[in-house]
């Protein structure tokens, strides 16, 4: 399935979107949202995986204090924070915006030529732009 | 009537920990009311994962807090996100959501630079660590503001004044 067709496609199934990504062969390393690598990650099973014991929630604790927030003001909170500030300073300065930009056009005509070439492959396909 | 929400799966919902002397295993932490806050929003969103972390990765995280798709209609992971010359990957909503239009989209990310073609769609969130001295309830705090939204017919024009009254950066 072409990633146009898909794009605008009325329904959304997860196995369109994987046949129209293509998967890979190997898992290449990952990095984590916060910049690093994620664990190593190629061997991690749900069996390995251990949760750690919290203090316990209950559905009544969440209705009452949800019911004593102050929505507008952890709205001003959220949107107030350095960081948040630095990421949006970070994102309108860098000059990424326009490849970016340039690139989702690309990417919108995704032509089966260029699919052909790049194997359907986006971020292979991505990686071979020059963003900066 | 805001029909989904994406957030990243490691940084809000848990806290991972690679622990020394096993190469792979590792123990996760829930957020406080996470299945509480999931239970709820779930009622109200379609909810998706959208991480930069790969397929085995967040399925592992997954498959522990939720066995049966219970509320994550879908899961998105590295592959579908753009790496180049850039430290981290870049998230794009408009490939992957279909034919939903992008003011009925929320995101909830900790890191709003990753969809910069989308910042008037984020909900920033802190990410999780745990305070022994005093109980998270972040979750609590955005479910009250996600509810706030779902009522709203264009979230880009509430994020965007949210971000102009808010913040210096205008």
């Amino acid at each position: 399935m072409a990633l146009e067709q898909f794009a605008h496609s009325a329904t959304f199934e997860e196995e369109k979107v994987k046949e129209a990504f293509h998967k890979k062969d190997e898992m290449s390393p990952a990095k984590s949202s916060k910049g690093g690598a994620a664990p190593t990650s190629h061997f991690i099973k749900p069996s390995m995986m251990k949760i750690q014991e919290t203090l316990k929630d209950s559905t009544e604790e969440y209705m009452k204090i949800k019911a004593s927030v102050n929505a507008a003001q952890h709205v001003k909170d959220i949107f107030s924070t350095s960081e948040y500030k630095e990421d949006i300073a970070e994102t309108k300065n860098q000059k990424t915006p326009h490849s970016l930009q340039a690139m989702k056009y690309k990417l919108e005509a995704f032509t089966p030529e260029v699919q052909k070439k790049f194997g359907k492959n986006l971020t292979q396909f991505a990686g071979m732009l020059n963003f900066e | 009537m805001v029909s989904t929400f994406a957030t990243d799966t490691a940084d809000e919902v848990v806290e991972a920990i690679n622990e020394q002397g096993g190469p792979t295993e590792l123990s996760i932490k829930y957020r406080p009311y996470l299945h509480e806050f999931l239970e709820d929003m779930s009622n109200k969103f379609e909810l998706v994962i959208y991480t930069t972390f790969n397929q085995v990765y967040m399925n592992a995280i997954m498959d522990c807090i939720e066995k049966k798709k219970k509320y994550f209609a879908y899961r998105f992971y590295d592959e579908f996100c753009l790496f180049a010359n850039i430290s981290s990957g870049v998230k794009c909503l408009d490939f992957l959501f279909g034919n939903r239009t992008s003011k009925d989209i929320i995101i909830v990310e900790n890191r709003v630079k990753t969809f910069p073609m989308s910042i008037d769609n984020v909900v920033p969130v802190s990410c999780y660590s745990e305070d022994d001295t005093k109980k998270d309830a972040e979750l609590i705090k955005l479910a009250s503001v996600l509810d706030q939204l779902a009522h709203e017919k264009d979230v880009n024009e509430v994020i965007k004044f949210y971000r102009h009254t808010n913040s210096v950066t205008k």
